[in-house]
């Protein structure tokens, strides 16, 4: 950053040299800053002071200061060629401009991707003249200088500052797990992802793999037979299970297994103060997921985002839930090519709107691992960790009711215990069985209060058999 | 420093999470505005609700009394304290911040309910006739608000006026028909008119709508023994007659009107069991092999039996009969007394608390605490 500060500043001025380097110094100083892109702009150098602002922006986009002196760097960033300095012209987009990504949030943004911003040959020869009313041909530049747009060149010139992240080319593919950044709503960018984990990368699970392989993986991969049966890739599917257990990342092993965009939405994504904007944000990550198709569409925490609309109090979150209803039904928009998965803790909460048919009508148990899930898992901790003379089986069958989580946080305890012993001892030593032992004294499944939560779930809920899965798994476990 | 946008911002965040039950998300929220916004009254308002919702009293009480000292004049921060304090059990310190909250806030209906709701943990009558005006005045702030209808059904409970209270939860369901806790109430007001089945199938459509409020399983387990001991109660009235008419019919007649009065008490047993909802069935079937349970009705599994044996044996002579009935009718006297004593001591108490309180509290003009027909409009 302060060497991006210094950059710009290459014209002398004694002053405003000694204001960049105590910018450079400390470029957490925003008054400090402010000040030196005020005086900037007071000197014609305004592309510096742009820098500079966004850089102000970047940590506090709302400072009301930075706006307005953005706006006046940006509204003078225009003028005749002729009018403006040398030094201006010769750094339309240099390094420093790419580090400026938030400052779009000053202006409603251009349609995510779809048309980058782009950068005239050269500026308008006659720019004194009013350009002539035009119809709104929506692209800058015409064939004759008669049909120059100069509303979109204005609207070019005025996004001098680059998108926080480059979009990227329609249908290039990205490399591994790289984000592929989607530009969303003036309020943030929705992250894609393309994963590479696969379906076979998770261990067990073996009924939750059948349900997906006929849920989704089968028809995918046998349009014909698809066609030929009449079965639709509308509705989305619903994964519940305890906590820590592996939904998130089976979500994202369907997207890597579809070779699909993966896009992650929380209820903190959607959230907006504004009455209005949250239910924009979400249509934004639809629309986003619709470009991107074919695009698999996790929504973690569905109970938070499609709550039980009879228990809410607040209203907004009333719409947000509404405006949920019409994206999964696609009314405005076309839906093919995007895949819903959802997944929640408490299903119990979610909205019984949300789970008609079309919607997610499918429910998937997603169980704590079985025994021979936890080896692996247990096996995956430890592989990069000095072990010796571990029991697995012993530990496997200790662990029985652990989720995930509960196995790593197991691992990571007993290793501490090696550690703190080595410590205490100077003596280097491996994690023996010992450690897990004192660790299993210490950590407890999660899972169990959950469950404490399902049996009444399955006792009382279980009306039409929503949840005979998890009636049986409890049955059988005799916990029911 | 922090624009009061993004503090606007958080706190907006913060009650959308509350809106879900997004509690511990919310509290992470609420923590970074009062670190730096502690002047920010309504921060520590929303922190001490989220932390009530969890029942960490004394959390709640902390932010409720951060949020006096920044806003004293807050009569919801007094609710909150008072709240609280309640669930600390700290009822006298309660009491005077529902005070403090209703002097601050006389026009807001939620004063009234939350000094109510104090009044109620009282057992003298002046309090429940307090907690009365308390309610009817919240009724007159908030006449469509279910939570009113509620407050005022739960005072009427309170002093035995069942038939009103039940008015009034049913009032609160035409307001909001989804509301669990007058459906609760109205579930109560049904055991204790001895309506099981209805009362149980509410307690379970309750607890199929929040599987995770303990007191509302609770109830359930509470229908599910209430309809086990009422089973047995019968059982024991059907020895009774089984012995009484047996004999009083003498031997031509007897064994046949015992074996019958035996028939129809299962009959009817089996349709009361068959009435009630499959998971109460189920919690009925798990509950019975208590072993307090189980040791009532084999005792009484055997006194039937034992009875139908003396009527047989009494057809065949009276010396058989005198051999039998003897030590049958001790039996039964010593299991009525047992069996009978706690229902008898229970039914005292609701006459004795109606006759205590209710006269004292509704007056002569009982009429102001029916509630009046609303529309939804209203």
């Amino acid at each position: 950053m302060a060497i991006a500060a210094l950059f710009f500043v290459s014209v002398s001025s004694p002053l405003l040299d000694s204001l960049a380097a105590a910018v450079a110094a400390a470029p957490d100083d925003l008054p400090l800053r402010l000040h030196l892109a005020e005086l900037l702009i007071e000197a014609d150098r305004r592309p510096e002071a742009v820098g500079h602002l966004a850089q102000v922006l970047v940590r506090q986009p709302a400072n009301e200061s930075a706006q307005a002196l953005m706006a006046r760097a940006i509204s003078a960033a225009t003028p005749p060629a002729a009018a403006a300095p040398s030094g201006a012209a010769d750094t339309p987009s240099g390094p420093p401009y790419a580090a400026s990504g938030p400052a779009d949030t000053l202006s409603a943004p251009p349609e995510a991707s779809a048309t980058p911003p782009q950068t005239p040959n050269g500026p308008p020869t006659a720019p004194s003249t009013p350009p002539p009313p035009k119809p709104a041909s929506g692209r800058p530049g015409g064939d004759t200088p008669a049909d120059f747009n100069w509303k979109a060149l204005e609207e070019d010139l005025a996004d001098v500052i680059p998108p926080r992240f480059a979009p990227s080319d329609e249908g290039a593919a990205p490399a591994g797990d790289d984000f592929q950044p989607v530009r969303g709503d003036s309020d943030g960018v929705v992250e894609v992802e393309s994963s590479s984990v696969k379906i076979n990368d998770v261990g067990g699970m073996d009924d939750v793999k059948r349900r997906l392989e006929v849920a989704f993986f089968g028809p995918l991969k046998n349009p014909q037979m698809r066609a030929l049966y009449g079965k639709s890739l509308r509705g989305g599917l619903l994964l519940y299970g305890p906590p820590g257990c592996g939904k998130t990342f089976l979500a994202r092993a369907v997207a890597g297994e579809m070779g699909a965009k993966f896009i992650t939405v929380s209820i903190v994504d959607v959230l907006n103060m504004w009455i209005g904007n949250s239910e924009r944000n979400l249509h934004e990550i639809f629309e986003a997921a619709r470009r991107n198709a074919p695009c698999v569409l996790f929504l973690d925490e569905l109970d938070a985002l499609g709550h039980k609309r009879s228990q809410m109090t607040s209203t907004s979150m009333r719409t947000i839930g509404n405006q949920l209803l019409t994206e999964l039904d696609g009314v405005d928009s076309n839906n093919d090519g995007v895949f819903v998965l959802a997944a929640t803790n408490a299903p119990w909460d979610v909205d019984p709107a949300l789970r008609r048919p079309g919607r997610f009508d499918r429910m998937c148990l997603v169980l704590p691992p079985d025994a021979k899930a936890r080896a692996a898992i247990l096996e995956y901790h430890l592989r990069e960790r000095p072990v010796a003379n571990i029991e697995l089986k012993k530990l496997v069958a200790a662990t029985d009711e652990f989720s995930g989580a509960d196995l790593a946080h197991l691992c990571d305890s007993a290793a501490e215990n090696a550690l703190s012993d080595s410590i205490r001892t100077g003596t280097v030593r491996m994690i023996e069985q010992r450690d897990f032992d004192a660790a299993l004294r210490e950590v407890r499944p999660t899972t169990k209060p959950w469950f404490a939560t399902a049996r009444n779930v399955a006792m009382f809920a279980n009306e039409g058999g929503v949840y005979d899965d998890l009636a049986a798994y409890m049955k059988r476990n005799r916990m029911l | 420093m922090t624009a009061p946008t993004d503090i606007t911002a958080q706190l907006r965040r913060a009650e959308s999470l509350i809106g879900v039950g997004r509690f511990d998300t919310a509290i992470t929220t609420l923590g970074h505005v009062v670190v730096v916004a502690p002047e920010n009254a309504k921060a520590w308002c929303l922190l001490a609700q989220c932390f009530g919702a969890l029942d960490r009293h004394q959390e709640m009480r902390q932010a409720a009394d951060r949020a006096i000292a920044v806003a004293p004049q807050s009569e919801w921060a007094w609710r909150l304290r008072s709240t609280s304090l309640r669930g600390l059990g700290l009822l006298r310190d309660s009491l005077e911040a529902a005070r403090q909250a209703v002097a601050i806030g006389p026009h807001v209906w939620a004063t009234h309910v939350t000094l109510a709701d104090v009044l109620l943990l009282s057992d003298q009558r002046e309090a429940r006739k307090e907690a009365y005006e308390s309610a009817q005045r919240a009724m007159e702030l908030g006449p469509t608000v279910p939570g009113t209808h509620n407050t005022m059904g739960r005072v009427l409970l309170s002093i035995g006026e069942h038939r009103l209270a039940e008015q009034h939860f049913q009032s609160a369901i035409a307001l909001d028909p989804a509301n669990s806790a007058a459906h609760t109430n109205l579930a109560i007001t049904d055991l204790h008119k001895g309506r099981l089945t209805a009362a149980s199938r509410r307690f379970g459509e309750v607890v199929a709508d929040n599987p995770t409020v303990t007191s509302y399983v609770g109830n359930v387990n509470v229908a599910a023994n209430a309809w086990i001991q009422r089973a047995l109660d019968y059982a024991w009235l059907l020895c009774a007659f089984e012995l009484l008419v047996g004999l009083a019919f003498g031997f031509a007649y007897g064994p046949a009107i015992a074996l019958a009065a035996v028939a129809f008490g299962a009959a009817a047993l089996l349709v009361s069991y068959r009435r009630l909802t499959k998971p109460i069935r189920q919690l009925v079937r798990r509950k019975a092999r208590d072993s307090n349970n189980l040791i009532a009705a084999l005792l009484i599994g055997g006194l039937l039996v034992f009875n139908t044996i003396s009527v047989a044996a009494a057809a065949f002579g009276p010396d058989a009969a005198a051999v039998a009935v003897g030590p049958t009718l001790v039996w039964f006297v010593v299991g009525a007394i047992v069996r009978f004593y706690g229902r008898i001591q229970h039914a005292t108490r609701l006459i004795a608390r109606r006759r205590r309180y209710s006269r004292f509290v509704l007056g002569k003009d009982r009429s102001a605490a029916v509630p009046r027909p609303r529309r939804s409009s209203d």
